[in-house]
């Protein structure tokens, strides 16, 4: 083996343990929050502040917390709750509803590391 | 002078590879939206605007009215022969509901009657098939009891042509284990008829693909039963990442996404129709089949049939690829799923367990 089969062969491997690595890297975070009311949207906001907004849905105002980064559901006027126990989230593509109240939020920017998430 | 052979190619590929970094900005469309009682994110790869506006308007059309047509209470083509079942005599079906029952039937059979879309009062009783309230206790046992006495089957569903007549008034329809899995095969369906090569349909985590995502196929991370996603470190949640190919359906059922508490104990809403109670043996079922409605059908009658009987249900069914997480967080996977899947490093060892 001459130094560059062995220069090429470290480079495959290193590309080869990178893209393990990269495949299990975090999505990176996201920059800012869609909240939409029924299908359209409703506002939009940067991730990188503090703030709180009251969304008007069908059974009443969903109250969306935003916080440095990430965002929640702080309140929501339905019974299941699966929103506000949804908790905070910050990845690019990470998605939380509020079905019964017909608001959800998305958020985008920064790079999705899958294309879904199955559950 | 000149530079060794190797070396030039040596800069090329160390060029190439810089390259890579520099691609254009992505043809990704991806658009989501409430519908079918559920977030549906609809992904296309390379298309005009203009066409996947069109596209993801008509896909979610098609959804709302799927989603009224197979609605098992409201007013509507489901709703409707739920009530008519209910009394003595025949009726007649509608068409818009007649093809997934007989979808179902042929389901309902393969996996032992593990799936049962026949069990509606069941689900009823447990308060899950509103989408909102849920009761905040469990139904008692003598009502349980009755109604599985009853034993109401599909099978005691006779279809003549488009009359229909019911032996058991106990049977009331409840498609939710296989209606989102019918809802995704159509909307690809519909979405390779215009022509769309490359695309992905996701109802709330489970998931059709067609195509790749440019030049990779499309991937996708599987949730853990246990573990949430709202810490720094997504990879936490995720147990496991796969490639979906052309044309494949991956479905999941987990205790973790529908359910109550009630004495310190959690009530989900997958319902062993042996018992009448959540199925307690599994915490999470993911498979991945060519038919939709086949893959939703089979990751419920999988996590009923717990760790120790899934693998028969498997093969009678003809899923290949399953990953089974049981109670004690062990994974099952089946020879074709651990050829596809990628584990994460903080998992433990899988079992490996071929089918009969």
């Amino acid at each position: 083996m001459t130094l560059a089969d062995r220069l090429l062969l470290g480079i495959v491997l290193l590309i080869v343990a990178g893209s393990y690595y990269f495949a299990w890297q975090p999505s990176t975070a996201g920059t800012h929050v869609e909240i939409y009311q029924g299908n359209s949207l409703y506002k939009q906001y940067d991730l990188h502040q503090h703030t709180t907004v009251q969304v008007p849905g069908e059974l009443g105002d969903s109250v969306i917390e935003i916080d440095h980064g990430r965002a929640r559901f702080q309140s929501s006027p339905c019974n299941s709750q699966f929103c506000v126990h949804a908790g905070w989230q910050q990845q690019s593509g990470d998605v939380i509803a509020c079905l019964p109240n017909g608001i959800h939020i998305q958020i985008h920017g920064g790079e999705s590391r899958f294309d879904a998430l199955a559950f | 002078m000149s530079m060794p052979r190797r070396t030039v190619l040596l800069i090329i590929l160390l060029f190439s590879l810089v390259l890579v970094g520099c691609q254009p900005e992505p043809q990704e469309h991806k658009t989501t939206m409430m519908v079918f009682g559920t977030l549906v994110t609809i992904t296309l790869w390379d298309i005009e605007e203009e066409k996947a506006n069109q596209a993801i308007s008509a896909v979610a059309e098609d959804l709302s009215f799927m989603h009224e047509a197979w609605h098992p209470w409201r007013p509507g083509p489901m709703g409707r022969m739920n009530q008519l079942l209910g009394m003595t005599g025949e009726f007649t079906g509608n068409i818009s509901v007649m093809p997934l029952i007989e979808k179902s039937r042929k389901l309902a059979k393969q996996s032992h009657g593990l799936f049962n879309p026949a069990l509606g009062k069941l689900i009823g009783l447990w308060g899950f098939h509103q989408e909102d309230l849920f009761a905040n206790f469990p139904p008692s046992q003598e009502e349980i009891d009755e109604l599985l006495a009853q034993n109401p089957q599909l099978s005691d569903i006779q279809v003549d042509n488009v009359r229909i007549s019911n032996d058991n008034p106990a049977v009331r329809l409840d498609m939710g284990a296989i209606a989102k899995g019918e809802a995704v095969q159509r909307s690809i369906d519909y979405l390779q008829s215009v022509g769309i090569e490359n695309a992905m349909v996701n109802a709330g985590g489970d998931l059709m693909a067609i195509g790749r995502h440019g030049d990779r196929p499309w991937r996708i991370g599987v949730r853990h039963p246990r573990k949430k996603c709202d810490d720094e470190n997504q990879v936490e949640c995720v147990i496991a990442r796969l490639d979906v190919r052309d044309n494949e359906a991956v479905f999941t059922s987990g205790d973790y996404e529908r359910y109550f508490e009630y004495g310190g104990k959690r009530y989900h809403h997958i319902l062993d129709p042996r018992t009448g109670y959540p199925a307690d043996q599994t915490t999470s079922v993911t498979v991945i089949h060519h038919d939709g409605a086949t893959a939703d059908a089979a990751s419920t009658a999988l996590f009923i049939a717990g760790p120790e009987k899934w693998p028969q249900i498997a093969r009678d069914m003809g899923i290949e690829h399953v990953m089974l997480i049981d109670k004690q967080g062990v994974v099952h996977l089946t020879p074709a799923m651990a050829g596809r899947i990628e584990l994460s490093e903080l998992q433990t060892e899988p079992v490996i367990q071929k089918l009969p």
